[in-house]
C-alpha cells in the first residue's frame, strides 16, 4: 500500500511517498504566496520521482500550517504530532524534539510510542526561527546557508543579549560597526538561539535523546550552540526537514491499513 | 563638546569602602543566621523593616539582591531558569532572577538565606504580592501581607485605618513567628533611628542642588543600599554622616560630581542596573548630570516620633509609587525646580508597571508644564535582553545636543 | 424561541455599545462603564443607571499607544483606544475597580485624558482574608455608594436591596446555564454560553433576566431530547465523535472566533474560571438589612481574581475541584501578554494539573493580532494529544 504525507510550512512544502514502511520518494520545494497551490506541487513532485499517479496513493495527509487550505489530501493532522512521529520512526529513542522551522519553533516531549507527550511553541517572537536568520543574514550581507560553517570558527563569540529581532538586528549592525568580526557574531547570534530555545526546552521539560528538526537543524552552529547550552548532544537526521511530511505518511500508513 | 580628556569621569566617593563594608557584614552576618535560631525576613523594599529591626529579625532584601544581580550582569542566566520552570518571560525580572537564585543558590554571594517568614508590603507594586506568594510556596513559610490602599485622589480615613490596623496585625505576626513579645519602647528607639538615617539621606541627596552637582543620582544609586536595607540602626545613621560629609567637603573644595557639568537632568525609574556604568560614563562625557531622581527619593518617607505607628501607616501608603500620576507628577515638578534641572530622562522599564505606565502623561505634564524637555529610554532594569546599547546611546546623545 | 434570543444577544455581543445608546435614549438614564468583575454594579444599577462592562477589542492600537507602552496588556491599550477614538461616547462616567498594577494606571491616565464626566475609583483590598480588610472593602463599598451618590443621584437601602435581588436572580441563571452545560455541552456550544455571560454585563439585568429564562426553558426542552439541536454546534449521536471536554482559565474570553474553531477542531469549553464567564455566575449577595453588608459577603466569599490575596484559598486546589467537578479532561490557559498575575500563577496551576494528569495548553494572545490558524494548531495538537493520535 502506497501513501504520502505533505507537510506546508511557511518556508518549504514537503512531500513523502511511502509504501509499507519504505520511503519511495521526497520532494521539497519553496512554499511561495500560494500555500494551497504549494501542497500539490511538491506532491507532484515525488510522485514523480517514484514514477506514481495520485490513484496509486492509498492514503493523503496533510500537515504544517497550510494544511487547512489543502483540499486534494484525506486527512489533516498538526505539525506537532507529525514530527513526534517522523522523529520517532528515525530514532525509536528520541524523548524530545526540537523543531526549528521558518516561523515557528516548537519543543516536543515524546513517549516511549512516538505520541505525543507535552509541547510548548513559540509565540509571536520570531527569536529563535529560521525567519530570525534570515533577519540577521541579511543584516551582516552573508549567505544564510553559509552562517554555520562561518560560526564554527570563531573562538570568542560576540555578545547578542537581545532576544528581539528588532533590537538583536540593531545590536548586529551596532556590531559591525564596531568592527566585531563576521563569525564572532554569526556565533553570537547562534548562541543567542540557543539560550531562547533553551528555555522552551528545559519547560516541557526535556529528556534524552534530543533530536532537532526543521530547516534550522541543518545549520551546525545553531546545533552545535544548543548542544553546549543544553549539555547534550543532538541527533540531527539526515533529512530534518522532511521529519514533519514523513509523519504525515507514517500516520496515512496507520489509518489507511486500519 | 565631549570630555574625553582631562579629569577621569568618574571620581570614587570615600566612603563607599564604608559601605561596601558594611554591606558585606550585613549579608556575611545574614547568611551566617541561616539555619540558627535568629529569624530571617524576607521584605519588599517599600516594607516597614523598623518592625522587623526592633524585633531583632534580620530583613533580607530580594530587591536589592535583585539590583546586585543585574549589576553583576547575572539577571538573563538566573532569570532564564525561572522562565524553564514555565514563569513568563514578561513578567518582572526581579522575581524572575529571585526565583531562579532561590532554586540555584545563584548570584554574585550565591543566593539569599532561605526565610523563615516573609514581610510584603504591596505600595510599591500589585506585582510583589504574587512574587511572596511563589516564595510562600517554594519556602514553604509564612507570608504577612501589608496592603496599602491605592491613592488615587485623596486619602480616605478608612483606607488610613485600614493600614493603621495591619500594623497591629504585622505586630501579633511577628511575636508568633519568633515567639518573642514586641517592645513599644523599643520600636520608638528603631523609628528614631530610622527617621533620623532617613533625614541624613536626605541631606545628602540635597546636596545635588548645589551647581556643580558633588554627586549624581547613579552615586546615589549605590549609596541607597543601606536606606532601603539598615534604617533604623546606628550604622546607617553613622554611615550617612560620613558621606554626607564628604559631599560637603566636595562643595566647599569646588569638586562636581561631573567633570564639566552644563547640564541637569532628573532621572525617572529603578535604574537599569547592568549598564549603570557606561551610562553615567555616556552622560559625563557628554557634561551632563543627573542630579536627583524619582527612586532613591522614595525612600525619604516622613515618620513623626511622637506617633510612630500611625506615622508610619501613612508615610508607608503615601509612597511615589502608591500615589496617581497627577499626585507623582506634583513631586516630580517639586524635584525639577529644587535641583534646576534642564530636563527629565525616564527609564520606561519593561518590568516595572506602576512605575513605568503614566510616563508618556507625566513626560507631556512636564513639558507643557515646564517647557522642559523629556528623553525616553527602553529598557529594563536587570534584563539586559529587552535592551539596545546603540539605540540608547544615540538618543542619549541626540537629546543632549538638543539643549541650548 | 431560543434561536431569537441567541441571535439577540449575538448582535448585542457583536455591537456593545448599541444597546447602552439605544437604553440611553429610551431612559435619559446614566451610563456608566466598568472594567472588572469585582465592579459592585448593584450599586450603579440602583443609582438608575446602566453599568457597561469594558473588556477591550480586537483593534489596532492607535491613540493610546501615546499613553501606553507596547508591554502593557492589550485588554487596558485597546480600551483606552476606543475611549479616546470616541467609541466609549455613550459612557457618563467610568469606574475603576482596584486589581493589577496595570488597571490602577490606566485609571489614572482613563481619568486625565479620556474626558469622560464622571470618574470613580473603588480601590478593593489587595488582600481577601482576614477581618480589618472585610472591614475596609465595606467601608470601601459604602464610600463608592456616598461618592455615586452626589453624581448619580443617591441611593437608599430599599432601592439597593431590589438591585442586589435582580443581580442575585442573574447569577443563578447564569449558574444554571452552566449546570446545563456541564450535564451534556452539545445543549449549547461555548461560544455561545460566553456570549449570554457577555450580554448580562452590557444590558439592562431584569431584562437579560427574561432572556436568560427564556433560554433556560428551551436548552431544558433540547437536553430532554425535544426541540431542534443548536444552530452550530455538533450535538453527540451524530457521526462525529463526542467532543473533548476543556476548562478555560484565563480573564476577559471574548474571542468568538477562537472558541468555534475550538468547537470545530473537536473540543469544547465545558466550564470556565474566566472573569467574563463563570466568574459572573453563582455567588449571590445574602440578603439582609444592610445591602452594603450583602454586597461585601458576595465580594468576599465569591471566586478570587489571581490578582487577589488570600493564602487559605489555594487557587490550584480550588481550580483542580472545579475541573473534577466540571468532567472536563484537559485545561485551556487562555491569557493576555504581559498579564502578571495570571501568569505568576500559570506554573504551580500548571505543575497541580501535571500532578493529577490532565493535560493542558497555554495560549497567549493580544487583542487585535489574534492568528487563528497559529492557534488551531496548538488546540487541535492538544486535542490529537488526547485522543491519543
Amino acid at each position: 500500500m502506497t501513501v504520502a504525507g505533505v507537510d506546508i510550512g511557511s518556508n518549504t512544502a514537503k512531500a513523502v511517498i511511502m509504501d509499507n514502511g519504505d520511503i519511495l520518494a521526497t520532494s521539497l520545494i519553496m512554499t511561495g504566496h500560494q500555500s494551497r497551490l504549494a501542497g500539490r506541487r511538491a506532491l507532484d513532485l515525488a510522485l514523480r520521482e517514484a514514477g506514481l499517479e495520485e490513484g496509486d496513493i492509498a492514503l493523503i495527509v496533510a500537515t504544517g500550517y497550510g494544511r487547512l487550505t489543502t483540499d486534494f489530501t484525506d486527512q489533516k493532522v498538526t505539525e506537532i504530532t507529525c514530527h513526534a512521529k517522523g522523529a520517532h520512526s528515525v530514532q525509536p529513542e528520541a524523548r524530545t524534539v526540537i523543531d526549528l522551522g521558518g516561523q515557528d519553533s516548537k519543543v516536543i516531549a515524546v513517549g516511549e510510542n512516538g505520541k505525543v507527550v507535552d509541547f510548548v511553541m513559540n509565540d509571536k517572537c520570531a527569536a529563535g526561527t529560521g525567519r530570525f536568520l534570515e533577519v540577521m543574514a541579511a543584516a551582516l550581507e552573508i549567505e544564510l546557508d553559509n552562517m554555520g560553517e562561518v560560526s564554527l570558527e570563531s573562538e570568542s563569540p560576540a555578545s547578542i543579549s537581545s532576544v528581539c529581532t528588532v533590537f538583536a538586528e540593531s545590536e548586529v549592525v551596532s556590531r559591525v560597526a564596531e568592527g566585531t568580526n563576521k563569525m564572532d557574531i554569526v556565533a553570537g547570534i547562534h548562541q543567542a538561539i540557543a539560550s531562547r530555545i533553551y528555555a522552551m526546552t528545559v519547560r516541557v521539560p526535556f529528556k534524552e535523546k534530543v533530536i532537532m528538526t526543521g530547516g534550522v537543524a541543518r545549520n551546525i552552529g545553531v546545533v552545535r550552540a544548543l548542544e553546549k547550552r543544553l549539555e547534550t548532544s543532538l541527533v540531527v537526521p539526515e533529512m530534518p526537514q522532511h521529519m514533519g511530511a514523513l509523519g504525515a505518511a507514517i500516520i496515512a500508513e496507520e489509518r489507511a491499513g486500519a | 563638546m565631549v570630555a574625553e580628556e582631562g579629569r577621569k569621569l568618574y571620581l570614587k566617593i570615600d566612603a563607599t569602602d564604608r559601605m561596601k563594608q558594611l554591606m558585606t557584614e550585613y549579608y556575611i552576618d545574614a547568611k551566617g543566621a541561616e539555619g540558627t535560631d535568629r529569624p530571617i525576613c524576607w521584605i519588599t523594599s517599600g516594607g516597614p523593616v523598623e518592625f522587623l529591626i526592633a524585633m531583632d529579625v534580620i530583613p533580607i532584601y530580594p530587591e536589592n539582591h535583585g539590583a546586585m544581580c543585574g549589576a553583576s550582569k547575572m539577571g538573563v542566566q538566573l532569570a532564564e531558569v525561572a522562565e524553564g520552570l514555565g514563569f513568563s518571560g514578561d513578567l518582572c525580572s526581579y522575581a524572575r532572577l529571585d526565583i531562579g537564585s532561590a532554586i540555584t543558590h545563584g548570584g554574585p554571594i550565591g543566593g539569599l538565606p532561605r526565610p523563615d517568614f516573609l514581610l510584603c508590603c504591596n505600595n510599591i507594586c500589585g506585582t510583589v504580592q504574587k512574587w511572596y506568594e511563589e516564595l510562600a510556596r517554594y519556602f514553604e513559610v509564612p507570608m504577612f501581607l501589608m496592603d496599602t490602599p491605592f491613592i488615587h485622589k485623596t486619602t480616605y480615613e478608612h483606607a488610613t485605618e485600614y493600614v493603621r490596623k495591619q500594623c497591629l496585625e504585622l505586630v501579633a505576626f511577628l511575636e508568633e513567628q519568633t515567639g518573642r513579645e514586641f517592645s513599644l519602647e523599643r520600636f520608638a528607639e528603631v523609628a528614631m533611628l530610622s527617621v533620623e538615617g532617613i533625614e541624613l539621606w536626605k541631606e545628602v541627596l540635597k546636596t545635588a542642588e548645589h551647581r556643580p552637582s558633588p554627586l549624581t543620582c547613579f552615586d546615589a544609586f549605590i549609596h541607597m543600599a543601606l536606606i532601603v536595607t539598615l534604617r533604623g540602626t546606628p550604622e546607617v545613621v553613622e554611615y550617612y554622616r560620613l558621606l554626607k560629609g564628604e559631599m560637603e567637603k566636595r562643595i566647599e573644595n569646588g569638586i562636581s560630581a561631573v567633570p564639566e557639568e552644563k547640564h541637569r537632568l532628573i532621572w525617572d525609574n529603578i535604574p537599569i542596573w547592568f549598564e549603570m556604568r557606561n551610562l553615567g560614563q555616556l552622560f559625563a562625557r557628554n557634561n551632563t548630570c543627573l542630579v536627583a531622581d524619582t527612586y532613591t527619593t522614595a525612600w525619604a518617607i516622613d515618620i513623626k516620633i511622637d506617633d510612630p505607628l500611625t506615622s508610619m501607616a501613612d508615610a508607608y501608603t503615601g509612597i511615589y509609587l502608591n500615589i496617581s500620576i497627577d499626585l507623582m507628577f506634583e513631586k516630580l515638578l517639586a524635584l525639577i525646580e529644587r535641583f534646576s534641572a534642564d530636563g527629565v530622562v525616564m527609564h520606561s522599564n519593561r518590568s516595572c508597571k506602576p512605575y513605568s505606565l503614566g510616563q508618556y502623561d507625566l513626560a507631556r505634564m512636564v513639558t507643557e508644564r515646564t517647557g522642559k524637555p523629556v528623553l525616553m529610554i527602553e529598557a529594563d532594569m536587570t534584563d539586559s535582553r529587552a535592551y539596545s546599547e546603540a539605540q540608547v546611546r544615540d538618543r542619549v546623545e541626540a537629546f543632549i545636543e538638543s539643549f541650548p | 424561541m431560543s434561536v431569537d434570543v441567541l441571535s439577540r444577544l449575538q448582535d448585542l455581543t457583536g455591537d456593545p455599545y448599541s444597546y447602552a445608546r439605544a437604553w440611553k435614549g429610551r431612559t435619559g438614564g446614566k451610563v456608566m462603564g466598568f472594567y472588572c468583575h469585582y465592579a459592585p454594579e448593584e450599586i450603579i444599577h440602583a443609582a438608575g443607571a446602566l453599568p457597561v462592562r469594558i473588556t477591550g477589542e480586537n483593534r489596532v492600537i492607535s491613540d493610546s499607544g501615546a499613553h501606553l507602552q507596547s508591554y502593557c496588556c492589550s485588554l487596558a491599550r485597546t480600551g483606552l483606544d476606543m475611549a479616546l477614538g470616541g467609541d466609549l461616547d455613550v459612557l457618563d462616567g467610568t469606574v475603576f475597580v482596584h486589581t493589577c498594577d496595570t488597571m490602577q494606571r490606566l485609571s489614572d491616565i482613563w481619568r486625565l485624558d479620556a474626558g469622560f464626566d464622571a470618574h470613580f475609583d473603588v480601590v478593593l483590598p489587595g488582600r481577601m482574608e482576614g477581618d480589618s480588610s472585610r472591614e475596609y472593602l465595606y467601608q470601601e463599598l459604602g464610600s463608592f455608594r456616598d461618592r455615586t451618590g452626589e453624581y448619580l443621584g443617591p441611593v437608599d437601602d430599599e432601592a439597593l436591596k431590589r438591585s442586589i435581588g435582580i443581580h442575585n436572580r442573574n447569577r443563578v441563571l447564569l449558574e444554571e446555564m452552566y449546570r446545563l452545560r456541564r450535564q451534556d455541552p452539545g445543549v449549547l456550544p461555548s461560544d455561545e454560553v460566553l456570549m449570554v455571560v457577555a450580554a448580562s454585563a452590557i444590558m439592562d439585568k431584569e431584562e437579560h433576566n427574561a432572556l436568560l429564562e427564556e433560554l433556560l426553558g428551551t436548552l431544558e426542552t433540547r437536553l430532554s431530547g425535544g426541540g431542534p439541536p443548536p444552530q452550530s454546534s455538533l450535538c453527540k449521536g451524530e457521526e462525529k465523535e463526542e467532543k473533548i471536554r476543556l476548562f478555560g482559565i484565563g480573564s476577559v474570553m471574548d474571542q468568538w472566533e477562537f472558541l468555534r474553531m475550538v468547537e470545530d477542531a473537536g473540543g469544547t469549553i465545558v466550564d470556565d474560571d474566566f472573569c467574563t464567564g463563570h466568574r459572573c455566575a453563582g455567588a449571590v449577595a445574602p440578603e439582609g438589612p444592610d445591602p452594603i453588608e450583602s454586597i461585601t459577603a458576595r465580594i468576599w466569599d465569591g471566586a478570587l481574581c489571581p490578582c487577589k490575596h488570600a493564602m487559605s484559598r489555594d487557587r490550584a486546589g480550588y481550580l483542580l475541584e472545579r475541573i473534577t467537578g466540571s468532567g472536563a479532561k484537559g485545561v485551556l490557559f487562555f491569557q493576555f501578554k504581559f498579564c502578571e498575575p495570571h501568569a505568576f500563577d500559570y506554573p504551580h496551576v500548571k505543575k497541580a494539573l501535571d500532578e493529577h494528569g490532565i493535560p493542558s495548553l497555554h495560549l497567549e494572545i493580544e487583542q487585535g493580532s489574534v492568528s487563528i490558524p497559529r492557534l488551531r494548531t496548538r488546540v487541535e495538537a492538544l486535542l490529537e494529544t488526547m485522543r491519543g493520535a
